[in-house]
C-alpha cells in the first residue's frame, strides 16, 4: 500500500490529464474526417499524456490501470507511426479507456488500489485490441507488455517539447480561507488605528497620508487574496467537448462545439457547483435544440449544428452562455404543457421571457426527458435551483427556428456577497441585494390585519405579505419599530420584510456560522463589520420558508385588487 | 511534606498525567466550577454578542474572535440559574472542544488550581449531565465540568 498522499496526487493528476486528453482526441478525429490530415503534434501530446500516466501507474503498482494504459498506448503508437488511419472507432476505444480510468479513480482514492477492476479492465483491453486489429490491414503482432522504466518518465517530463510550463502550486483551500480571515482582521485593525478615539479632534497631515497609503495596500492585498480562489473556466469548458460528442453520437446529431472566453476566471467553488448544470444544458442543446442533419439540410441550415459555449465577465457577474442554432423553444407547446400540468392559469397571457422560464419549473420535463438524463438526476429545475443557490439567475432567449440561448448569471465569487445592510434594534443584518426589489416606508394605512395576526400590504395595486424581521427571527426583548419595508423576491415568491433602518449597500465577506450551532433556517452565514462586530447574512429562500412555517398565507402572484 | 508533593508532581508530569490535574476555576452564582486547563484556549473580556435565532436560550449568540466566529454560552442559564446583568468581572472563557472554539460567559474567573485525581469524586449517580466530578480543594468543592457536553 502506498502513501495516501501519492495516491491522491495520482488521482488529481489523472483527472487533469483526462480533461486535457479527451478534447484532443475528438479534435484529432474531426480534423482527419474533415481535412484528411492527422495533426502530429496533437497526437504526440496525447501519446505523451498516456505515457506518463502509464509510468505513474506502474510506479504505484496499479496493474489494471497500467494494462489499460499500455493497450491504449499501443493503439496510439500505431496511429502515430501511421500504421493505421484514425477512425471514429479508435476514438471511441480510447475514450472507453478514459472512462475506465474515471471510474476507477474514486475507488482508488478511497481504497488505494485498483485490483477490484480486473474484469472490467479486461473488457476495455479487449476493445482497444479489437479496434487496433481492425484498423491495421496487415495484422500487427501484439507488442509485448513492457514496464515503463522510470528514467524514461523523467526524461519525458523534462523534455523541451513540453509546451506548457506549469508554474502553479496546489494550495489547501483552508489555508486560503485563513489568509482571507487574517486580511479581514487587518481591515478591522486598520480602522481601529486610523479612527482611534485618541486621535479625535486632531489633524495629522503626515499620519493621514501614511494611513491612506496603508489603506491602498490593504485593499489590493484583499483583492489579491480573493483572486487566489479564481481559476480559468477553460478546464470545465473542455470537458463539455466530450459531453457534446457523446450526446451527438447517441442522438444521431452532428454538432460543432465552439468555446469562447476559456481564460475567464471564476471562483473554484462556483466552477465545481455548475459542472453538472452545464453538462445538462449542453446535452439539452444537442438533444432538444439541434435538429437531425437531414432536417437541417432540408430547411437550408448547415448539416452540423453549432453550439457556442461562452464565458465572460460583465458588470460584476460572470456570464456563462450556452447558445445553439437549433429549432428554438416552441412557445405554444410550452404553454400547452404548462396548462395541462396546472402550472399556469388557463387564460393567462405571459410575456415571452416568462413563458421560457416555465421550463425551469419542477415537474415540467416530460417523462422521456427524465430517462434521457438518467443517472445524473439533473433537470432544468435543478439547473435553476443550483444557480440560485450560488446567488445567480438564469436567463433564456429563444427564437423559433433560429435557436436558444441560456445565460447563467453568476457572482464572481462566493466569498463575497453584494448585500444590503439593515438594522433591527442594536443589530445589523445583511440581505443579498439581488433579491431586493424595492424599499419603501411602511404606511400603516395600507396594512390589512388578517385573522390569526398575519398582515398584508397594498402596494401599486397588489397585495404582499408583510413580516417583521424581528418577529421572524424570534428576537427576545425590544419591540417592533419597523419603519421601512424591503420587498424581496425569489423564485416568484414575494415578501415585504419590515426593518427599522436601511444602512446601505456593501460588499460583504461571507463567513460560515459555527458548525456546532447546526443549520439555522434563514441564515446563510455571517460577516464581520468594520467595528469588529458580527452581523448575520439572511438567506432569502430560508426566510420565505420561515414565513411558510408560520403558516402565513399569501398568494403566489401577490393577487390583484379590483 | 511540600517536598514530597513536589516530587510526586514531577513523577506525574513525566507520566504525562500532570496536565490533566490543572483546572481553571471560575464562579457562577454561589458555586465554584472548574474545567480542565487543556481545553482552555484563552480568556477574553465581554464584548458585543450577536444573537442567533433558533438556538437554546443559553446560547447568547456569536462573537468575532480575531476573525473566527465562535458561539458564546451563558453559563448561568446553562446551569439553570436566573440571568443577571453582566458586570466588569464578567468574562468569556474560550474553550477548545475538538478543534471548535466555544465561549463560556462566567461571573468571574478565579485561578488555575491543581486538583490531584484522588481528590476528585464522581458526581452523584443521578446527575448525568455535564458534571465530570467534584474536586476537593482544602475546605471548598469545585464542580468540574465536561466541556464536550456543554453544547450539544
Amino acid at each position: 500500500m502506498f502513501d495516501p498522499e501519492l495516491i491522491k496526487g495520482f488521482v488529481s493528476d489523472s483527472l487533469e490529464m483526462l480533461d486535457e486528453v479527451e478534447p484532443h482526441i475528438i479534435q484529432l478525429q474531426k480534423e482527419f474526417e474533415e481535412k484528411g490530415i492527422v495533426n502530429r503534434e496533437t497526437l504526440n501530446e496525447i501519446f505523451r499524456l498516456f505515457h506518463s500516466l502509464k509510468g505513474a501507474s506502474a510506479f504505484l503498482g496499479l496493474e489494471n490501470i497500467n494494462k489499460v494504459m499500455h493497450e491504449a498506448e499501443n493503439l496510439l503508437g500505431a496511429l502515430r507511426e501511421g500504421r493505421i488511419n484514425i477512425l471514429a472507432k479508435h476514438v471511441e476505444a480510447i475514450l472507453l479507456g478514459c472512462d475506465f480510468i474515471r471510474k476507477v479513480l474514486p475507488e482508488l482514492q478511497e481504497k488505494g488500489t485498483d485490483k477490484d477492476f480486473e474484469g472490467e479492465s479486461r473488457k476495455v483491453i479487449e476493445e482497444l485490441r479489437k479496434s487496433l486489429r481492425e484498423g491495421s490491414e496487415e495484422f500487427q503482432e501484439e507488442i509485448p507488455f513492457r514496464e515503463a522504466p522510470k528514467e524514461e518518465l523523467t526524461l519525458e517530463r523534462a523534455s523541451p517539447t513540453q509546451k506548457k510550463v506549469k508554474s502553479d502550486i496546489r494550495v489547501d483551500l483552508d489555508k486560503l480561507n485563513e489568509l482571507n480571515d487574517l486580511i479581514g482582521e487587518l481591515v478591522i485593525a486598520e480602522t481601529m488605528v486610523v479612527r482611534n478615539p485618541d486621535l479625535k479632534g486632531y489633524r495629522f497631515e503626515n499620519f493621514e497620508k501614511a494611513a491612506h497609503q496603508l489603506h491602498l495596500i490593504i485593499s489590493s492585498l484583499q483583492d489579491l487574496a480573493l483572486s487566489l480562489r479564481m481559476v480559468p473556466i477553460g478546464g470545465l469548458f473542455r470537458r463539455m467537448i466530450r459531453v457534446a460528442y457523446d450526446t451527438a453520437k447517441r442522438s444521431g446529431k452532428e454538432v460543432e462545439l465552439l468555446l469562447k472566453g476559456e481564460e475567464t476566471e471564476v471562483d473554484k467553488t462556483v466552477i465545481e457547483a455548475i459542472s453538472d448544470p452545464l453538462v445538462h444544458l449542453v446535452r439539452n442543446a444537442v438533444d432538444h435544440g439541434i435538429e437531425p442533419p437531414m432536417e437541417r439540410e432540408r430547411i437550408g441550415k448547415p448539416r452540423k449544428g453549432l453550439i457556442e459555449l461562452e464565458a465572460r465577465h460583465e458588470g460584476g457577474e460572470v456570464l456563462i452562455i450556452v447558445k445553439d442554432d437549433g429549432k428554438g423553444l416552441d412557445k405554444e407547446s410550452i404553454l400547452k404543457k404548462a396548462r395541462e400540468r396546472g402550472l399556469i392559469q388557463p387564460g393567462a397571457v405571459l410575456p415571452d421571457e416568462e413563458i421560457f422560464q416555465l421550463i425551469f419549473l419542477p415537474g415540467f420535463s416530460t417523462a422521456t426527458e427524465v430517462t434521457e438524463i438518467s443517472g445524473r438526476g439533473v433537470g432544468m429545475d435543478v439547473v435553476k435551483s443550483r444557480v440560485e443557490e450560488l446567488r445567480g439567475w438564469v436567463e433564456v432567449k429563444s427564437v423559433q427556428g433560429r435557436g436558444t440561448t441560456v445565460i447563467l448569471h453568476l457572482p464572481l465569487t462566493l466569498a463575497i456577497i453584494d448585500g444590503l445592510l439593515v438594522r433591527i434594534g442594536d443589530y445589523i443584518y445583511v440581505l443579498p441585494l439581488y433579491a431586493v426589489k424595492e424599499l419603501f416606508p411602511l404606511d400603516l394605512k395600507e396594512v390589512t390585519y388578517l385573522p390569526g395576526g398575519k398582515k398584508v400590504i397594498k402596494r401599486h395595486g397588489r397585495l404582499y405579505p408583510v413580516v417583521s424581521l424581528r418577529e421572524l427571527l424570534g428576537m427576545r426583548g425590544g419591540k417592533s419599530e419597523e419603519e421601512i419595508l424591503v420587498l424581496l423576491e425569489q423564485k416568484g415568491k414575494e415578501l415585504c420584510l419590515g426593518v427599522e433602518e436601511v444602512l446601505g449597500q456593501r460588499d460583504t465577506v461571507i463567513k460560515p456560522l459555527p458548525k456546532r450551532l447546526g443549520k439555522i433556517m434563514g441564515i446563510s452565514g455571517c460577516s464581520i463589520l468594520e467595528d469588529g462586530g458580527v452581523c448575520l447574512i439572511l438567506d432569502i429562500q430560508g426566510i420565505l420558508e420561515r414565513v411558510d412555517h408560520g403558516n402565513l398565507k399569501h398568494s403566489k402572484e401577490g393577487g390583484e385588487i379590483c | 511534606m511540600l517536598m514530597e508533593r513536589g516530587q510526586k508532581r514531577d513523577e506525574e508530569l513525566s507520566n504525562e498525567g500532570g496536565a490533566l490535574e490543572k483546572y481553571l476555576t471560575f464562579r457562577v452564582g454561589e458555586e465554584d466550577y472548574g474545567i480542565s486547563i487543556q481545553h482552555v484556549s484563552e480568556i477574553v473580556g465581554l464584548q458585543k454578542i450577536t444573537p442567533v435565532p433558533d438556538v437554546p436560550p443559553y446560547v447568547k449568540g456569536v462573537i468575532n474572535l480575531r476573525g473566527k466566529i465562535i458561539p458564546v454560552l451563558d453559563m448561568r442559564l446553562r446551569l439553570g440559574m436566573p440571568e443577571r446583568p453582566y458586570d466588569e468581572r464578567t468574562c468569556i472563557i474560550v474553550v477548545n472542544v475538538e478543534g471548535d472554539l466555544l465561549g463560556l460567559i462566567v461571573d468571574r474567573v478565579n485561578e488555575v488550581t491543581d486538583i490531584p485525581q484522588e481528590q476528585i469524586e464522581p458526581p452523584p449517580s443521578e446527575e448525568g449531565g455535564f458534571v465530570m466530578g467534584l474536586g476537593k480543594v482544602g475546605e471548598s468543592v469545585k464542580i468540574l465540568l465536561d466541556v464536550h457536553k456543554i453544547l450539544r
